[in-house]
């Protein structure tokens, strides 16, 4: 479903770039870009390229600086989405008000759809820790914990946020001893823990294997400070999922625990006049007295008639 | 190394929520901030030890596949419903050729991309660059019985083909526009119609009123000609206006058209004709920017206006008793076209009582300097 556009692709590379760009019924897997702000200090700036690191290979770095106010102005921000056709953001800046500050948000159609800020208080990049990495573009695990995520609606959101943002590429089928990367999450007073493990499985005598966790970095405090949501409207409307994706519901067919498959069926109300019942000689017509009557009354009158129109001839 | 309890497994699998298909495990019970403060790094490990082994547990469950000699899981779809990163497509408007088609029934046959050449004995495409049949590499024109002979019929061949595509790139713009709901542009005149030896009287009418029309004055200053008017009669735009005794009855229909239109929203889909959620919203930013910040610069409009409303005063004549002058709040727009409307409605209500007590009301407006206008109200 290609969108017509009035200035025509001139090559067929041109063409099949901007078609990937198009919406589609499966969607590509999203893209983040981290940009630099104004003025952002060391930390702020290295906090960026850990996260770029993490997401990689769906990222981008725009390392020259971006003067922008998110949350005055979005509109160069959505720009910036647009050119660069990536729906997921990260924006660091530094500033006296709010110092070491992290930007997290995403966007629906080119339009930012929410956004949080956060300022980094403690950071302790992957370099530090010194031990083996996770393979680049491994789907990681996300886990989650604190009561805010399930009570705050803001906190809600930003969990939803979290899970769009690192949880890569949507996958069928995975191998389970390439389960290796874990992302942990967790609220606590206003402060969001992140942090980072490489699993190791252990015997257990059982199918299932025993985790072991060593910790491969960045690990981040952060505070909570500010956020924008989007309106509900666009909110629904993003989530609404085509079509095509959605499982074709049979209708009027259920199950019950047993197996056994009911059908419900509707049907017109009964006429039962003319319900046919069992056929008895007593119920024909020509045993009806008073209708034989009538119908020799009607031939006699027909008879009648004709004699006295033979007769005005 | 952490090492977990079954009963904490146990007890936390019970309240914590998973979606395998998008590896994801929450933990929504609270977090005990004693033991965090005590040594937050191997807390937050053992909380994250104990999620994982949660997911773990599970995902060893899923039925296994062996693909090349890898053991796969086979992942549930996720249901957890993400936001998309861009809306939903829409399908491919028609183009006009394609509503024609799907009227009348035609289907389109596959045409293979190739066909035998036997001249060169080669496979060659049948359209496009280097195709089969190609018209404008033959190095012979054959002149047709009634035509000129007296011209290059090499240039004329490369002409027309010229026009074909023009005219399908034109027809590409139309069915974009159509599509957009954008005005769809006129073709004019074809440069084969200019060129046809014995153009229609319409046809030459329609030229010369479009060359007409082709200079920067948009034919204001160019040369008339003598019996033009007769010719390009019933050619232009013509405006109408309504008469100013109105129809009654047009007029209100009018009116419900518009009062429909705006009580209608664009999205068919929502039920709710008018967003009451976005209206009331608007009422109260505009509520308080009038309460609080009357002297801030930028709702000095506001300011203004309601002074301005402030100095419209009413006197209401009952039984030829003067009332007190009264200050009007509220009142409808100005030339506004829905006013009349919203003010019969009103009015109407008030009509009723005086009708009931057998008295007359007038209603004198006294606008500051311009004028007074009473009112009678029976």
């Amino acid at each position: 479903m290609v969108v017509s556009r009035v200035n025509k692709p001139k090559t067929k590379r041109g063409k099949r770039f901007l078609e990937n760009r198009d919406p589609k019924v499966v969607e590509n897997v999203k893209k983040a870009m981290f940009i630099k702000g104004g003025r952002t200090s060391e930390k702020v700036t290295k906090a960026l390229k850990q996260f770029y690191m993490l997401k990689s290979p769906f990222s981008l770095m725009l390392s020259k600086k971006n003067i922008l106010r998110p949350f005055d102005d979005v509109n160069p921000l959505e720009y910036l989405a647009q050119k660069n056709d990536h729906s997921l953001f990260m924006f660091g800046f530094d500033s006296k008000k709010r110092p070491d500050s992290l930007i997290i948000g995403r966007m629906f159609d080119n339009q930012v759809l929410d956004m949080f800020e956060f300022g980094v208080e403690k950071f302790v990049p992957m370099e530090e820790f010194k031990n083996e990495k996770v393979t680049l573009g491994t789907k990681p695990m996300l886990v989650f914990n604190g009561e805010a995520f399930s009570v705050d609606p803001e906190y809600m959101r930003l969990k939803c946020l979290f899970t769009d943002y690192f949880r890569g590429e949507t996958a069928e089928n995975i191998r389970l001893q390439g389960l290796e990367h874990v992302l942990h999450f967790t609220a606590l007073d206003g402060k969001i823990y992140f942090r980072s493990y490489k699993t190791t499985f252990l015997k257990s005598g059982t199918k299932v294997p025993n985790v072991e966790l060593s910790e491969i970095g960045p690990a981040f405090d952060f505070v909570f400070r500010r956020s924008k949501l989007g309106s509900d409207d666009i909110f629904k409307k993003s989530k609404k999922q085509p079509k095509e994706i959605m499982a074709n519901k049979k209708k009027n067919i259920s199950r019950d625990g047993l197996g056994t498959t009911y059908g419900r069926i509707h049907m017109q109300k009964q006429d039962l006049d003319k319900l046919q019942t069992r056929k008895l000689k007593a119920f024909k017509r020509k045993f009806d007295k008073s209708e034989e009557e009538n119908g020799k009354d009607e031939i006699k009158n027909k008879k009648a008639k004709k004699n006295t129109e033979n007769a005005a001839e | 190394m952490v090492v977990l309890e079954t009963d904490s497994i146990e007890q936390a699998a019970s309240v914590s929520i998973q979606d395998l298909g998008n590896l994801f495990q929450f933990d929504p019970r609270p977090i005990e901030s004693n033991e965090f403060k005590k040594d937050p790094n191997s807390y937050l490990k053992q909380a994250c030890t104990l999620g994982t082994q949660l997911l773990i547990n599970n995902l060893f469950q899923l039925p296994v596949e062996r693909i090349d000699d890898v053991v796969v899981a086979k992942l549930p779809k996720p249901t957890i419903l993400l936001p998309r990163e861009k809306p939903i497509p829409k399908e491919k408007p028609l183009t006009k050729w394609e509503q024609y088609a799907k009227l009348k029934g035609i289907k389109k046959t596959k045409k293979s991309r190739k066909v035998w050449d036997e001249t060169t004995k080669t496979w060659k495409p049948t359209w496009g660059y280097n195709r089969i049949n190609d018209s404008t590499k033959d190095w012979l024109v054959e002149i047709k019985q009634n035509e000129d002979p007296n011209q290059d019929f090499f240039s004329k061949r490369t002409q027309e083909k010229n026009e074909r595509v023009a005219k399908n790139e034109l027809q590409r713009l139309r069915n974009i526009a159509r599509s957009t709901k954008k005005k769809v542009p006129g073709v004019g005149n074809t440069p084969t119609v200019l060129t046809s030896t014995n153009p229609d009287k319409i046809q030459l009418k329609k030229a010369l009123n479009m060359a007409k029309k082709a200079d920067a004055s948009m034919s204001k200053f160019s040369k008339k000609l003598d019996n033009e008017d007769k010719v390009t009669k019933g050619l232009g735009k013509k405006r109408k206006f309504e008469s100013n005794y109105g129809n009654l009855k047009s007029e209100n229909e009018k009116h419900l058209k518009l009062f429909e239109k705006l009580t209608t929203t664009k999205d068919k889909s929502s039920k709710e004709k008018l967003n009451i959620e976005k209206a009331t919203n608007k009422y109260i930013q505009t509520e308080n920017g009038e309460n609080g910040k009357n002297d801030n610069r930028k709702n000095s409009k506001h300011g203004k206006r309601s002074k301005m409303g402030s100095k419209n005063k009413i006197v209401i004549v009952i039984n030829n008793e003067q009332t007190e002058p009264i200050i009007i709040t509220r009142g409808v727009k100005q030339g506004g076209p829905l006013s009349p409307t919203l003010f019969d409605i009103y009015i109407d209500e008030l009509g009723i009582f005086p009708n009931e007590l057998k008295i007359g009301i007038q209603i004198v407006f006294f606008f500051p300097i311009i004028f007074s206008m009473p009112m009678t109200l029976y």
